[in-house]
């Protein structure tokens, strides 16, 4: 493989915004038939490099070749024309039209007459998914199918347009494990048939699994290129951060103290009146983290949404250091000492228009520090604001930034700051590292571990088991609604994955 | 697991920004006016500007096409019309006194639309779209004509301060009713707010009409009482009796400061911008999320209201059904506002800017030869209309603008608006 | 600025020189042709109604007089002092305000131009605040163009039909109307009742038409509309249900076969003779000018060439006696 001629060819890409260099001189290639990873953390340039190469960015400097020939490439139907495919991480597809509609479509206007031959269509996808076993009905509407299917229209959209070469940008962000594992065979049954394919991810795993050769970009530059048997998970990890990186949390055993957060028979409904959380108890204690491991949708967000007052509790006790609520508001449950890092931060977390001053004061703006008689003193919000981002090393913005500016995982720490430094008894955090990258992961779960270890009660709810396994000290799996077991932290990923999906049930656990 | 220390200020986070998508507050499904309000975001105080330019030209291009008439001989003609020539010091002698009048009328208007285009703006910026300034702006004036005249012997502060008060709060109760229906029910903005101003236009139809309780006792036609001498505001600029300025110009600045300092420098303001940028996440911040909805859109209420008693005390003294009628400069409101950017200072600009297209554009104003008064009437509402029309279609600015830039072979995007991940 | 305006009106006159404008010539005006400034209210120009007729009325006199005239359009209430002032300090010789809307507005700018004589349509110059001398009311029995509305509509239904009209607003010109068509209505067959509603509105022609079609159900068999452009609706509404439409102000038999006449209110025969009297120097402000049948102010248009001749002179002959006086006491307020 190592002698196949490149398909395409980057030579000294670079591309400058205001303030920043995105691109340095970066150097890619891609050979027939491979699997070429392009790894990075967000912000190092790899969505940029790969908009100067669909035609959407015009680079400062370098050459693209394709097929050895220098092409100039000035919008996305350039590249398409080079036989140069993309499939964003946001679906471009049509929910109310079928996927064949959503393909044919999707073709140059100027082939007239294709509404007339939806027949042949039809035919015509069927005929490229059935070489590529992307199975998908070709006349389902877009709105019915699944998230993973929808991905496989947009691969096939980009087949069908004649593509040789498919980006795939962060394709497994939006996909289940089951649903990448299909993707993967898709990859490999593409690879097979010739297509090459250029696969971004800032997950080490899944790039192990599925790449021929890895190349790494910092901060805008290309730091490495390497094949997949020479790679390990700590190694490209290292060069992604560029220092040594804990991909194991490092921790003492618990000890666990007084239960600060009891939860008792909670049943909670869904926003259609159904019920979704069905008597669930448990206790923390201070000084332990409590982690939830569940398939998304049994019930987490609902529990969360109880215990903090955002989400009316049906029936059930929830106990904060002792104190008994019951239809507690957002403001009560905060004021009796729970922190929430929301799951997602963008909907819930921040207030993306606000600057950081205003997101951090965001539960406590009409506190004496912040205001007096409802008159908001805002150089006390930016003052306070300064020493809690120097505190939690939050980059990338001072103050009056607007929080929308900063990636993600200087988000995630602003929003670690403002519950952290409210002192709370009980911290919940939900998915507490989504869509972060791997130095900020790190960063979150250390801070987490030396929370606990200052006292505090956490509540850990997650989708990867990974985070639970190396967090928690006790695991709780939660699967419709009900808690089905109690394991202790050195329980096995099979234990727990069969328990996740309703399999193995233990004894209910009484706390 | 190793035991190694974690090296603690080394984390490589680049600060390139994240795609900023915008928050669509899980619960409630994005509203006009959120996703007006991403609009507004993309494109500073340069976008405003072009979208008023390009309106102008079109609306040239329209002169051109239809009379034939040299386009800036026309605004040439709008501007001295509205009268801020004055501002000109080598405007002199009869030319100024005639440009003093204008810019009195002028600024009357723009008293009226400033408060109008904060009602929207104001509950816009708590995202929701608050279409009922035109009813606020009638129940405001509706009581204001009422207190005004019908209690006479108040000492003369008294009686105007009482019938601002008064005809402000009528805004601000009717606003209130649709905030009140948003907070409880979930019942739209836009919906309710049409449809209250349809009732205030009925009520006052019933109220000064023939046998109405409101209607005036001394002439059969359907106008109410004068306002008393005691409820009327001083003039301080031109002849009281030929409508000159009254001091509501300096109500209305005062409110745009007001905006501005509620909105960012107390604890209501915060609240009502949180709300209206993202509902949820003010929601787990533990901001009482249809309090503020109410609180917004009767504080909204308060300068529609507010500009309808203003324009009852300072030179319309009397309202009739047909007033009650026809009356839109609770709509105009709406454009003022858009145009704005839903800041103090855009409302107040834009305001200025409509007050003199206006009353620039009035039959009185242009020559008759050169420009026929049906035309006259129609071009104002052609440029209104395109004005809307191009803040709606900002992203198309935007979007020419950067094409501009990349045909000039410049590098540089805006990254916030286009760099991805 | 005055003195560019004069400069601007003689280069004007100066250029129309060759027409008969400057041959006329006003009352120790020496050459110069009498300017007169027609403000309308909120209606605006092509209402359709009066200020559409008052623009007629003002063309006629450019055209036969030779007087120079402005037209000044009220957008808004707040159109309407500035209108009056900036048209009497512009040096006009006669401003006329279309419609009773402006009457406060005449009130407050007239005593501050003593020199300008005004006219105001609709409104009785006593009912002004102040009872300037320099006003003078433009007014109309309106009920006297109704009755013969009414009566030709009772004599062409039957025994206990019904008959109806359909009023914009309620103020005292459609009120007139209706009052006068109801007693005509009776007069000529008492056994016909009547039936009378509102729109609310004289633009938008979908709600008259509403107002029509609930009369028509309830068996109106003549609609009379008093609601200018609104009013256009209710006779679509009658061609639709094939019963008779009574037009309004100006006449509106082009509009088909179904409309049986029109009540005229010449608000350009008013327009025209204010003008007529500023130039031949005998307009007095201080009192009303009354139009009516005998003044020929108002009356019927033209007759439905089906209606019988024979009812026809019986209408005529109303129209006579109502001139002479010997039917009057017409009722002009509706009960």
């Amino acid at each position: 493989m190592a002698d196949a001629a490149p398909v395409l060819e980057l030579r000294g890409i670079t591309k400058r915004f205001p303030g920043i260099v995105a691109n340095d001189a970066v150097d890619f290639d891609l050979r027939v038939a491979e699997v070429h990873a392009l790894l990075g953390e967000n912000g190092a340039g790899k969505s940029t490099l790969m908009n100067v190469l669909y035609g959407l960015y015009h680079p400062d400097e370098g050459e693209i070749l394709v097929s050895g020939k220098r092409a100039r490439i000035h919008s996305p139907r350039e590249a398409i024309e080079l036989g140069i495919g993309m499939v964003h991480q946001h679906f471009m597809l049509i929910p109310v039209m079928t996927v064949a509609e959503n393909i044919v479509l999707a073709t140059e206007p100027t082939r007239a007459g294709v509404l007339l031959n939806y027949a042949g269509a039809v035919e015509r996808v069927r005929e490229i998914s059935d070489r590529f076993g992307l199975a998908v009905d070709p006349n389902a509407r877009i709105e019915n199918i699944t998230v993973g299917q929808q991905q496989r229209v947009e691969i096939l959209k980009a087949l069908y347009r004649g593509a040789d070469i498919l980006i795939l940008d962060e394709p497994t962000a939006v996909l289940t494990p089951q649903e990448a594992g299909e993707l993967f065979e898709v990859i490999e049954s593409l690879k097979s048939q010739g297509k090459s394919i250029i696969f971004i991810s800032h997950k080490l795993n899944e790039v192990l699994e599925i790449a021929d050769r890895i190349s790494v970009l910092r901060r805008g530059k290309m730091v490495e290129t390497c094949t997949r048997e020479g790679a390990t998970e700590d190694s490209l990890a290292r060069a992604m951060v560029g220092r040594e990186v804990l991909l194991r949390v490092d921790k003492t055993p618990a000890r666990p103290a007084e239960p600060l957060l009891e939860v008792e028979d909670v049943r909670v409904l869904d926003d259609r009146g159904l019920e979704a959380v069905r008597g669930v108890s448990l206790a923390v204690r201070a000084g332990e983290i409590l982690g939830i491991a569940g398939v998304d949708g049994n019930g987490q967000s609902e529990l969360i949404d109880a215990i903090t007052g955002l989400r009316r509790i049906d029936s059930g006790r929830v106990r904060v250091a002792g104190r008994e609520f019951e239809h507690a508001s957002a403001r009560q449950m905060l004021d009796a000492g729970i922190g929430h890092i929301p799951e997602d931060r963008h909907r819930r977390g921040l207030v993306l228009d606000f600057t950081l001053a205003e997101n951090i004061a965001l539960h406590d703006y009409a506190e004496p520090a912040s205001s007096r008689f409802g008159w908001l003193f805002p150089r006390r919000l930016i003052e306070r604001a300064r020493r809690l981002l120097r505190e939690f090393d939050v980059r990338g913005g001072a103050p009056e930034t607007r929080a929308g500016a900063l990636s993600g995982g200087n988000q995630q720490k602003v929003v670690i700051a403002r519950e952290v430094s409210r002192n709370p008894r009980v911290l919940l955090a939900a998915q507490p590292t989504r869509g972060l990258d791997v130095g900020a992961i790190e960063y979150v779960h250390r801070r987490l571990v030396e929370e606990r270890d200052k006292g505090r009660a956490i509540l850990l709810i997650s989708l990867e088991l990974d985070e639970i396994l190396s967090l928690a000290d006790r695991i709780l799996v939660i699967y419709e609604g009900r808690i089905v077991g109690e394991y202790p932290p050195d329980a096995s990923e099979e234990e727990l994955g069969v328990a996740m999906t309703g399999g193995g049930r233990r004894e209910e656990v009484a706390v | 697991m190793s035991e190694q220390e974690p090296e603690r200020r080394e984390l490589a986070e680049p600060d390139t920004p994240e795609r900023a998508e915008h928050p669509t507050g899980g619960d409630y499904a994005p509203s006009v006016a959120a996703r007006l309000a991403l609009f507004q975001r993309a494109g500073g105080i340069l976008t405003p500007l072009l979208t008023a330019v390009v309106a102008f030209f079109v609306g040239g291009l329209v002169v051109l096409v239809t009379t034939g008439k040299n386009p800036l001989r026309t605004y040439e003609a709008i501007f001295n019309g509205s009268g801020l020539n004055w501002l000109f010091p080598w405007v002199r002698g009869e030319e100024r006194f005639l440009a003093g009048l204008n810019l009195q009328q002028t600024l009357l208007l723009t008293t009226a639309l400033i408060l109008t285009g904060l009602a929207v703006a104001f509950a816009f910026r708590c995202g929701l779209f608050n279409i009922g300034g035109q009813g606020q702006y009638l129940a405001g004036a509706i009581v204001a004509v009422w207190v005004g005249g019908a209690l006479s012997g108040l000492p003369r502060v008294a009686h105007v301060v009482l019938a601002i008060v008064i005809g402000a709060l009528a805004g601000a109760v009717l606003a209130g009713i649709a905030g009140l229906l948003k907070a409880t029910v979930g019942a739209h903005e836009v919906i309710t707010t049409i449809m209250l101003n349809w009732i205030v236009v009925w009520i006052g139809t019933y109220a000064f009409g023939l046998g109405g309780p409101l209607q005036n006792e001394t002439l059969a036609v359907p106008i109410s009482e004068d306002v008393a001498e005691t409820a009327k505001l001083p003039v301080f600029w031109g002849d009281p009796l030929l409508q000159g300025l009254h001091v509501g110009l300096f109500v209305a600045l005062a409110a745009l400061v007001a905006f501005w300092i509620v909105l960012n420098r107390t604890t209501l303001g915060y609240e009502v911008r949180a709300v209206g940028f993202n509902p949820e996440a003010a929601r787990y911040g533990g901001i009482n999320v249809p309090r503020n909805y109410f609180l917004a859109m009767a504080i909204s209420g308060l300068f529609a209201g507010l500009a309808g008693a203003l324009d009852i005390l300072g030179w319309q003294f009397r309202l009739s059904v047909s007033d009650v009628q026809v009356s839109a400069l609770g709509f105009i409101g709406i454009a003022v506002a858009l145009l704005g950017r839903n800041t103090a200072i855009g409302v107040g600009l834009s305001a200025l800017l409509f007050g003199a297209l206006l009353n620039g554009t009035s039959t009185r104003n242009l020559d008759p030869e050169v420009f026929p008064p049906e035309l006259a009437s129609n071009l104002t509402l052609i440029i209104q209309g395109l004005v809307v029309l191009f803040v709606g279609a900002d992203v198309l600015v935007l979007y020419l603008w950067q094409l501009r830039r990349r045909l000039r072979g410049r590098s540089a995007v805006p990254p916030r608006a286009e760099a991805a991940t | 600025m005055l003195a560019t305006l004069l400069a601007l009106c003689a280069l004007l006159v100066a250029c129309g020189g060759e027409d008969e404008a400057a041959e006329t010539a006003r009352e120790g005006g020496g050459g110069e042709a009498v300017r007169v400034a027609l403000v309308t209210d909120i209606g605006g120009l092509d209402d359709k109604s009066f200020n559409f007729l008052a623009n007629q009325g003002l063309k006629r006199a450019r055209e036969e007089l030779g007087v120079e005239g402005r037209v000044l359009i009220s957008r808004s209430p707040q159109d309407y002092v500035p209108n009056l002032s900036s048209a009497a300090q512009q040096g006009y010789d006669l401003v006329i305000a279309v419609g009773f809307l402006m009457s406060e507005s005449v009130a407050t700018v007239a005593p501050r131009f003593p020199d300008v004589d005004f006219a105001i349509v609709d409104f009785p110059q006593s009912g002004l605040k102040g009872k300037p001398k320099n006003v003078r009311g433009l007014l109309f029995k309106e009920q006297e163009a109704g009755y013969l509305a009414g009566y030709l509509a009772g004599l062409s239904v039957e025994d206990g039909a019904t008959v109806s009209s359909v009023g914009g607003q309620k103020i005292p010109p459609v009120d007139h109307y209706i009052a006068g068509y109801q007693a005509g209505a009776k007069a000529a067959n008492p056994s016909v009742k009547t039936l009378n509603g509102y729109s609310q509105d004289f633009v938008d022609q979908a709600k008259c038409k509403e107002v029509a079609l609930t009369q028509i159900s309830r068996g109106s068999k003549v609609v009379f509309q008093v609601a200018g452009g609104c009013g256009l609706g209710a006779l679509d509404a009658a061609k639709q249900r094939d019963v008779w439409g009574i037009g309004v102000d100006a006449d509106q038999s082009n509009l088909g076969e179904h409309i049986l006449t029109s009540a005229l209110k010449k608000v350009d025969v008013a327009v025209f003779e204010a003008i007529e009297s500023v130039q031949g120097g005998t307009f007095q402000g201080g009192a009303d000018s009354v139009f009516d049948v005998k003044s020929g102010g108002v009356g019927l248009g033209k007759i439905s060439a089906t209606v019988p001749q024979d009812v026809a002179d019986e209408v005529e002959d109303v129209e006579r006696q109502i001139a002479d006086g010997e039917i009057a006491n017409i009722p002009d307020a509706v009960k």
